[in-house]
C-alpha cells in the first residue's frame, strides 16, 4: 500500500485537544460540546420513550398528523443547528484572517 | 403514437442525457488512481452535495419509501428521523479525516484503519464485510430498474433486458469517468428526482382526496393506526417501539460509517465543503417527505396492492389517475435514476475497495499506480456482472441479507469513534470489538427469538463490540504515542504536539 508521510501539511493536524481540530476557529470549545450535547439529545428524542409521547395524531398542523410534524421537526431542528455552528465558525475564521495577515493553515488548496 | 412508446422514447432520452453527462468529465480528473477514486481530492460542494444526497436516495427510497407509507404508515417516519441525525458525525470527524487521508495518500476507509491500527487484517476483513454488504445492495437496485422498463413499456421490454439496458449506461460512465462520472450523473439524477417527488407527491393526494390535509383526515377516520407511532408492522399489527427506536438507532449509526459514503470523506476539496454538506444535508432529506404522501395517498383509494412496493408504479400508471404519458414517461425516468444513482457508486466503491483494501493487504505493492486503476475498473465490470447474474435469479430474497449487511456496517461506527476519541485502543482491541459485535449480529440474525424486545441484532452487536473493544484495549500494551497521536483528537498519554514525519 502506498503511504506518502512527506507530504506534510505547513502546520500540525489541529491542536489535538478539542473536536474543533484541523479548524483554526475561535469559537469557544464550550460551544462545540453545547453541540453535541444537543445532537444527542436530538438522537434520543426521536426513539422511545420521548418520541411515543408526541407519536400522536393531533394536533394536526399544515394537515399533517403530529407524529410526523415532530420527525420533520427534529429534522429542520438538526439542520439550523449545524448551520448555525457553520456560520460562527465562517464568521471567526475571517476574523482571524482579518488580525493576522498570514494564516498558518489555509486547508489543503495548493498541497499536492 | 401509441402511449407506451413515449414513455419508453422519454426514458431512453434521459438514459442518453446521463450517458452525456457521466462521460463528459473522464478527462478532466488526472489518470491516477487518486483521480479515478477520490476525484484528486478536488470536489466541489454541489457536487459532493449531490453525490451524497443521491446516493441515499436509492430505489429503496423511491420505491420502498411510498411502499412502507402505503402499507406501514408512521412506520416510514424512521427514514426521517435517521437521516436528520445520521451525517452529522462528520462534521466533527470528517475533517480530521479529510486531513489524514491527504496526509498519508488514503482513498479507502480501511486505509486509514490499517494505518492506524497497523493491521493488514483488519482492512482485508473489512474489504471482505463491505463487499459482501455491497451486492444484495446492488442486486435490490438492479431489479428496480428492470421493474421500471417492463411495468411502462406494458411488459414488451422484459426486466432482464431493462435492467441490462440501465445498469449497461452505468458501467459505462462509471469505468470511464470514476467518482467524477458518479458525482454529475448525480446531480443531473438528484434535481430530476426532487423536482418528480415535490410533483407527484403533491399532485397525487390532490388528485386523489381533494389535497394533503383531506388525505390525512381520512387515513385518521378510517386507519388512525397508521398516523400514530411507531405505525404498522410487516404483517399489518401495529410496530413495537423496541422496533422503531432501534431500527433508528442502527441505520443512524450506520449511516455515516458505509464504505462508500465514508469514502466520499476523501474526495471533498476542502473542509467548509465537506462542513457544508453535512449542514445542507437534510434538505435533500426533507425530498422524503412527499415521496410518503405518495403512499399515503394509496391507503384508501387503491387498497390491496401486493407487494406494498409497487404501489408508486401502480397508481402512476392507473387508469383512474390518467396521467398523460409524458409524466408516466419522466416517472419512469426519474425511479432509474433513484436505482442508477445509487448502484453507480456502490460500483465505483466495490471497485476500490477490493483491489485498495484488500489485494493492497494480501500483496502490498504488487500494482502499480495505473495497475490499480486498471483493476478497479475490471472489478467494477466484475461486481456488476456478478449482481446482475444474481438479480435474474427469481424469488432470491436479499432482505435477510440487507439486514445482515447494515448489522455489520454499523459495528464500524464504534471503531471509527474510538480511533478518533480514544489513543488507548489497540490493535488486538480493535479486531476482537470486531469479531464480537460481528458475531452478536450473525447470532441473533439466525436466532431472533434471542434478541429481547424485538430491538435490531445490530444494537447488540455493537454494545458487545464496545465492551470487548474496550476491556481488550486497556490489557493490552498501549501503541506508540507518537503514532496514535496522528489520529486522536484528544490529547495523547504523553503529549507530542511536535508531530514530524514518522
Amino acid at each position: 500500500m502506498r503511504r506518502v508521510d512527506s507530504k506534510e501539511p505547513t502546520r500540525p493536524l489541529g491542536s489535538m485537544n478539542t473536536l474543533e481540530h484541523a479548524s483554526n476557529s475561535r469559537v469557544p470549545a464550550s460551544v462545540y460540546k453545547a453541540v453535541v450535547v444537543f445532537y444527542v439529545f436530538l438522537f434520543l428524542a426521536l426513539m422511545w420513550p420521548i418520541y411515543p409521547r408526541f407519536a400522536l395524531i393531533e394536533p394536526r398542523v399544515i394537515g399533517l398528523p403530529f407524529s410526523l410534524i415532530y420527525v420533520i421537526g427534529g429534522l429542520v431542528l438538526s439542520f439550523l443547528a449545524l448551520w448555525g455552528l457553520y456560520l460562527w465558525e465562517e464568521a471567526s475564521d475571517d476574523e482571524i484572517k482579518a488580525t493576522e495577515p498570514e494564516p498558518p493553515y489555509q486547508s489543503n488548496q495548493g498541497q499536492e | 403514437m401509441p402511449s407506451w412508446l413515449i414513455v419508453f422514447l422519454i426514458t431512453l432520452g434521459y438514459l442518453f442525457a446521463s450517458l452525456a453527462i457521466g462521460l463528459a468529465p473522464g478527462r478532466g480528473a488526472s489518470k491516477s488512481t487518486e483521480g479515478y477514486v477520490a476525484g484528486d481530492r478536488s470536489i466541489s460542494f454541489i457536487l459532493l452535495y449531490f453525490i451524497m444526497g443521491a446516493s441515499v436516495f436509492s430505489a429503496f427510497a423511491f420505491l420502498g419509501g411510498p411502499g412502507w407509507s402505503y402499507s406501514r404508515g408512521a412506520a416510514a417516519f424512521y427514514i426521517l428521523a435517521y437521516a436528520s441525525v445520521g451525517l452529522v458525525p462528520w462534521y466533527f470527524f470528517g475533517p480530521k479525516v479529510a486531513a489524514l487521508g491527504r496526509r498519508h495518500g488514503y482513498v479507502t476507509q480501511a486505509e486509514m484503519f490499517a494505518h492506524r491500527f497497523d493491521s493488514r487484517a483488519i482492512p482485508a476483513i473489512l474489504a471482505i464485510l463491505s463487499v459482501f454488504a455491497f451486492i444484495p445492495y446492488l442486486v435490490i437496485q438492479m431489479r428496480g430498474a428492470g421493474y421500471v422498463f417492463n411495468v411502462v413499456t406494458e411488459g414488451r421490454v422484459p426486466e432482464w433486458a431493462g435492467a441490462a439496458i440501465a445498469y449497461g449506461v452505468v458501467l459505462i460512465y462509471v469505468f470511464r469517468s470514476g467518482v467524477l462520472g458518479v458525482g454529475w450523473t448525480n446531480t443531473f439524477q438528484g434535481i430530476f428526482m426532487m423536482a418528480l417527488a415535490w410533483g407527484l407527491g403533491l399532485y397525487l393526494p390532490y388528485r386523489l382526496h381533494g389535497g394533503v390535509g383531506p388525505m390525512f383526515e381520512a387515513i385518521a377516520t378510517e386507519m388512525p393506526d397508521m398516523l400514530r407511532g411507531p405505525g404498522l408492522a410487516a404483517d399489518g399489527q401495529p410496530w413495537s417501539w423496541g422496533g422503531y427506536s432501534s431500527s433508528v438507532a442502527i441505520s443512524a449509526l450506520g449511516f455515516s460509517v458505509w464504505p462508500h459514503y465514508f469514502m466520499k470523506i476523501f474526495t471533498a476539496r476542502d473542509d467548509n465543503t465537506l462542513k457544508k454538506t453535512v449542514v445542507f444535508y437534510p434538505t435533500f432529506a426533507l425530498f422524503l417527505v412527499p415521496i410518503m404522501f405518495i403512499g399515503f395517498s394509496g391507503v384508501l383509494a387503491f387498497p390491496g396492492v401486493v407487494p406494498a412496493d409497487t404501489i408508486l408504479p401502480t397508481i402512476v400508471t392507473s387508469a383512474q389517475i390518467a396521467l398523460p404519458p409524458v409524466i408516466v414517461g419522466l416517472f419512469c425516468a426519474g425511479a432509474l435514476a433513484a436505482s442508477m444513482s445509487t448502484g453507480d457508486a456502490i460500483l465505483h466503491a466495490a471497485g476500490a475497495v477490493a483491489v485498495r483494501d484488500f489485494w493492497g493487504n494480501i500483496r502490498p505493492g504488487s500494482l502499480s499506480d495505473a495497475a490499480q486503476r486498471r483493476w478497479i475498473q475490471r472489478l467494477v465490470v466484475i461486481v456488476g456482472a456478478i449482481s446482475y447474474a444474481l438479480a435474474l435469479i427469481p424469488g432470491l430474497s436479499l432482505v435477510e441479507l440487507l439486514l445482515l449487511s447494515y448489522g455489520f456496517i454499523s459495528q464500524l461506527f464504534p471503531l471509527t469513534v474510538m480511533m478518533l476519541l480514544w489513543p488507548r485502543v489497540t490493535r488486538p482491541g480493535a479486531l476482537w470489538g470486531l469479531l464480537t459485535g460481528g458475531l452478536i449480529t450473525i447470532v441473533l440474525n439466525v436466532f431472533p427469538t434471542l434478541a429481547w424486545g424485538d430491538i435490531h441484532p445490530g444494537i447488540y452487536g455493537v454494545v458487545g463490540n464496545v465492551i470487548m473493544m474496550t476491556i481488550v484495549s486497556l490489557r493490552t500494551p498501549p501503541m506508540d504515542a507518537s503514532h496514535v497521536a496522528k489520529f486522536s483528537t484528544t490529547p495523547a498519554p504523553h503529549p507530542t504536539t511536535q508531530v514530524s514525519s514518522a
